[in-house]
């Protein structure tokens, strides 16, 4: 026994060296992440919303001086009103874009199938299918060619802004794009490893105010709503995506305090129910709790030991500041995913 | 032996240890563009403004776990008579105003620009000014509209690539309305010193650059300057408070521009001329250009009648690709959406960051029919007053 103890520590520390060395070159290929800076081959809305008081107005740009075709997958993930589990349907379509053209739509009316302003039919974008009411989850957007096959091209831009009746204001954010790095194999199975797409982030962090803090300006208390979508995604076998993410939270004394959530397909919650769903006021994201007005959290996607299955997550957050209006906040990133995620077309494509 | 042996491969997963962390070292420091999402070593908000109706909260974190010393620097663009439009005879103030702070590892600080922050240790918990002071923030005077600039630097105060800085700017009028745009980080090369000259010369094709170089190509996609509504065009419609009477309820989009190159030092202003192309939904294009001088805001009808709905088709929405001239610097720059309703003075703002192509040092983006574009070779310097 006493022989086989260093043993042991001998084979963990190989492992541990393999596994470091694993790391190692995962991290010498990860360069480009996932963007909001640059155009990409893929573009993606995380959050799309259309009910009683909510609509959203999508703008699409193709950035090249070539026309584009689009293969765009709507995903609702509104609560099941039953189980509340996110639906995860998913209504796919496509659409084409000439040399440097833009495009809008509202979700709720889509596009038509014939030009409604005079427009040459070749300038039409083509068909966008109208969200019903009660829609809530995302788009994606991929560029194809003239075979309907995943193309290199990092042509395209997007802006959603959701629009707000109720609390009379405007959440604008600019859509997040995956760029190609030219090794395209031309398949259904688009791989977010840096090779194929670039990668999801490691670390997202967000600064955002803590859960009733006062708005500095007005007094009112504020609130923080983040939507979740995990980047890996079957279409092909409509599987949602499960993935574990652990927070860390740092107010302005330098304290920190912990938190973890799981996703699956989609999630759209305030802040304070990551932890706390039941009583906010118990929440790691409560200005009761933490006493400063703003906080820094760093949210970590919890790798698996699942092969080929990743666990990435991207990230929109809303805040509500003073007199319920509100405003779209964007994530930074730290690093690209250690575990490469899979986005499976729909095999019909 | 076996003790040897296992010396030896735990001094092999030591070394795989510090080889893993000198890796993710080097993914920070693989990021060579200017970046909305990445922590960096300059941090620029290009819209700061306080004129007693909207006012701007500040959000400035260390994303490291070791101490992070800044050196800010308020730039008022005002114009020197605020009474009249600024113009080459009404030209921005360019007053600077600096600071300096000290964030602890992972320490997020905030302050609203017409306040500022004092030093109190005195603040009660849950007050304005909780949490570790980072340091005296002057409140703007009223009237100050311009940019906001920190620079990390070491204890003695020279400039430091430590690329840990990230920031958010937000945008509020006093009756709550709200916009919020991330600041934009350079991220420089942690293996060069960077003198008080801070030369924006790293990109990929020169890794031996100091700060990553300004974009080359800002693309901005955004509805024609005054243009009605789309959300309010039927009358099942949304709007941002209710239905809009008339349909005469346009959007508007205005753009702040703040040149790469300034010299704090000698207080020398910089003047880029930009070339824009402009594209609607009907593949028809316009071109045009204007100049900036320190720091510019106004709204897109202002700046070109190309931007309004009558130039082009009639298109609502609009995709504009801004250049500056060859062998000028670049840009840097934030938009605002500004939508209006049938209600008067109700509006309601919105603020985005553009998308950026290539780079003014050595990395032209291509034209409008992909066609490759010169290299710019323009080298953007930020000069800082260094003790």
């Amino acid at each position: 026994m006493l022989s086989a103890t260093p043993k042991i520590r001998a084979q963990s520390t190989v492992v541990f060296c393999v596994a470091a060395l694993a790391c190692l070159s995962l991290g010498a290929v990860t360069q480009a992440e996932i963007s909001t800076d640059q155009p990409g081959a893929i573009v993606w809305f995380p959050k799309v919303v259309h009910d009683a008081n909510r609509d959203t107005i999508i703008q699409l740009t193709n950035t090249t001086g070539v026309r584009i075709s689009l293969l765009c997958l709507y995903v609702n993930a509104a609560p099941n009103p039953n189980t509340g589990e996110p639906l995860w349907q998913v209504v796919d379509f496509q659409i084409s874009l000439t040399r440097q053209q833009p495009t809008v739509w509202v979700a709720s009316t889509g596009l038509g199938p014939r030009p409604s302003d005079g427009r040459p039919e070749d300038l039409h974008p083509g068909l966008v299918p109208p969200l019903a009411q009660g829609f809530l989850g995302e788009l994606r957007c991929v560029v194809i060619d003239e075979g309907e096959v995943p193309s290199s091209k990092n042509a395209l831009t997007g802006e959603a802004t959701v629009i707000d009746r109720a609390g009379g204001s405007l959440r604008k954010y600019p859509a997040f794009t995956l760029r190609s790095m030219g090794g395209n194999n031309r398949d259904t199975v688009l791989a977010l490893d840096d090779r194929e797409y670039s990668a999801c982030p490691r670390i997202l962090l967000l600064n955002h105010y803590y859960d009733q803090a006062p708005d500095p300006v007005t007094g009112s208390p504020v609130s923080t709503t983040v939507t979740f979508v995990p980047c890996s995604a079957d279409f092909d076998r409509a599987v949602p995506t499960t993935t574990s993410l652990a927070f860390d939270t740092f107010n302005e004394f330098e304290q920190r305090l912990s938190a973890s959530l799981q996703v699956t397909c989609f999630a759209d919650l305030p802040l304070t129910w990551v932890d706390s769903r039941p009583d906010p006021t118990r929440s790691v994201f409560h200005f009761a709790m933490q006493g400063t007005i703003v906080g820094q959290t760093r949210i970590r996607p919890v790798p698996t030991r699942s092969v080929g299955v990743g666990t990435g997550v991207i990230l929109i957050a809303e805040e509500s500041l003073g007199n319920g209006q509100s405003t779209a906040l964007k994530p930074h990133f730290i690093g690209g995913a250690l575990q490469g995620d899979v986005i499976v077309l729909p095999s019909s494509f | 032996m076996q003790k040897k042996r296992f010396w030896g491969l735990r001094t092999l997963g030591l070394s795989a240890l510090g080889l893993l962390a000198w890796a993710s070292t080097g993914l920070s420091q693989e990021i060579r563009s200017v970046t909305t999402e990445i922590s960096g070593s300059v941090v620029v908000y290009p819209k700061v403004v306080w004129d007693g109706t909207r006012d701007t909260i500040i959000q400035l974190s260390n994303t490291g776990n070791s101490l992070a010393f800044v050196h800010c620097f308020y730039v008022n663009g005002a114009p020197v008579n605020p009474n009249l439009p600024p113009g080459p005879t009404n030209p921005p103030l360019w007053s600077v105003t600096d600071f300096e702070l000290v964030l602890t590892r992972q320490q997020p600080t905030m302050w609203v620009a017409s306040a500022g922050r004092r030093v109190d240790h005195t603040s009660p918990f849950g007050a304005y000014g909780s949490g570790f002071d980072p340091g005296l923030i002057p409140p703007v005077p009223t009237g100050f509209r311009g940019e906001l600039k920190c620079v990390q630097v070491d204890e003695t105060g020279q400039p430091w690539p430590g690329n840990r800085l990230k920031g958010e700017a937000t945008i509020q009028r006093n009756d709550g309305d709200v916009a919020t745009y991330n600041a934009i980080a350079l991220p420089a090369n942690t293996q060069v010193l960077p003198g008080a000259d801070l030369e924006l010369t790293l990109t990929d094709a020169n890794p031996g650059g100091e700060y990553a170089a300004c974009p080359d190509t800002t693309i901005l996609n955004h509805f024609a300057h005054g243009t009605p509504q789309l959300s309010l065009s039927s009358a099942t419609s949304l709007g941002p408070v209710g239905l809009c009477a008339g349909n005469n309820c346009p959007v508007e989009t205005f753009l702040t521009v703040v040149p790469c190159t300034q010299d704090f030092e000698n207080g020398r202003t910089t003047t880029v001329t930009l070339q824009f192309l402009t594209w609607d939904e009907f593949e028809a294009r316009l071109s045009g250009s204007f100049s900036v001088n320190c720091w510019m805001t106004a709204p897109l009808g202002q700046l070109s009648a190309a931007f309004t709905p009558g130039a082009l088709g009639g298109s609502t929405t609009r995709h504009t690709r801004f250049r500056p001239v060859p062998g000028q610097g670049g840009v840097l720059m934030v938009a605002e959406e500004l939508r209006w309703t049938s209600v008067p003075n109700v509006t309601a703002w919105a603020a985005y960051n553009p998308y950026v192509q290539g780079n003014r040092y050595d990395g032209a983006t291509q034209g409008e029919n992909d066609d490759p574009l010169p290299s710019p070779n323009a080298t953007d310097v930020i000069s800082v007053p260094v003790e």
